[in-house]
């Protein structure tokens, strides 16, 4: 019974250090990110775009190995983008990294909230968060033939960061 | 002696901002709105990041014949952003101003879903040589694209 018990433990031990070491000690963690994005007025009928900017709060040491977007979503800040706003394409841009298209959302808004679909392949996103910030753009087509006002609203998105 | 040190010192810290001003200055021509020589989209170039991007704003034929409806991305080799639309679409990526010229950026051409490496020089301050390529420069096409709104010679 005894030699049943330490047999079982050592293939415990050993399973364990298996996965430590498939690993590599990477974390993967779900990160929930708001940032808020503004065009300046006055704006115009047709293709606006809007940028907001992020900076990686990443600790000390550690390196983002990979970074997947799983959710992107819009909410009115300041105006309702109900009736305002049609075809919104969501963009990673950074001094460091080439243009990123992460997410779009298709037809007109006729909501607060706005759920875009997220692009299937995202490669080399970590590239983006070794830099110093972030800028996210998101450009969009204006409905009204003239806005007189800035345009202000907020990107909600999950990413799943994996690190060192 | 160290009042013409800090008198030097002055005058070339002068001289240097006065040099990347013009730079800066000269690298913003680039923006503004575009026509490539087929005449059948207009394209926006504008600035994030320290860096200049291109997109379509207006299209000839907003609509696909065949679906009547506005015209998406659909040769993207990501069968996820297919019906991504067209007007709006950034086609021009990433370019950096230097050597008076804007390189290490891209060119995505929709009919075919291909993305190019890209060269902008600028002839006048209303007409661009823009060149898409393939690893060498040498291979490669120059399109010539016409400013929109036509600047005055100061």
């Amino acid at each position: 019974m005894l030699r049943h018990k330490t047999i079982s433990n050592f293939l415990l031990v050993l399973a364990s250090l298996i996965l430590i070491n498939c690993s590599g000690g990477n974390q993967s963690r779900l990160e929930k990110i708001r940032v808020n994005l503004k065009s300046e007025g006055p704006l115009y009928n047709g293709p606006n775009t809007a940028t907001g900017i992020w900076k990686p709060a990443i600790s000390q040491g550690k390196q983002v190995k990979s970074v997947r977007f799983t959710q992107v979503k819009i909410s009115s800040i300041d105006t309702s983008l109900n009736g305002l706003a049609a075809n919104l394409v969501f963009q990673l841009a950074s001094s460091n990294a080439e243009m990123k298209k992460i997410a779009f959302f298709k037809g007109k808004a006729l909501s607060n909230e706005l759920v875009f679909q997220v692009a299937g392949e995202q490669e080399n996103l970590e590239e983006f968060f070794k830099g110093q910030e972030i800028t996210f753009v998101v450009d969009y087509d204006l409905i009204p033939d003239e806005w007189n006002e800035n345009l202000t609203f907020t990107l909600e998105f999950d990413a799943e960061l994996v690190t060192d | 002696m160290k009042k013409y040190t800090q008198l030097f010192t002055f005058f070339l810290l002068i001289n240097f901002s006065a040099f990347s001003q013009t730079a800066e200055i000269k690298a913003d021509q680039l923006t503004g709105v575009w026509e490539p020589s087929h005449g059948k989209a207009r394209v926006k170039i504008d600035k994030i990041a320290d860096k200049y991007f291109g997109k379509i704003v207006w299209l000839r034929e907003p609509n696909d014949p065949s679906t009547q409806q506005p015209k998406v991305d659909k040769n993207n080799p990501d069968e996820s952003l297919r019906q991504v639309p067209l007007k709006g679409y950034r086609i021009l990526k990433d370019f950096i101003f230097k050597d008076g010229e804007w390189a290490d950026g891209t060119i995505y051409d929709p009919e075919n879903g291909s993305t190019y490496n890209c060269v902008v020089k600028m002839r006048d301050q209303n007409t661009l040589d823009i060149r898409g390529y393939i690893g060498i420069k040498t291979f490669g096409r120059t399109d010539v694209w016409k400013r929109l709104e036509i600047k005055k010679k100061p």
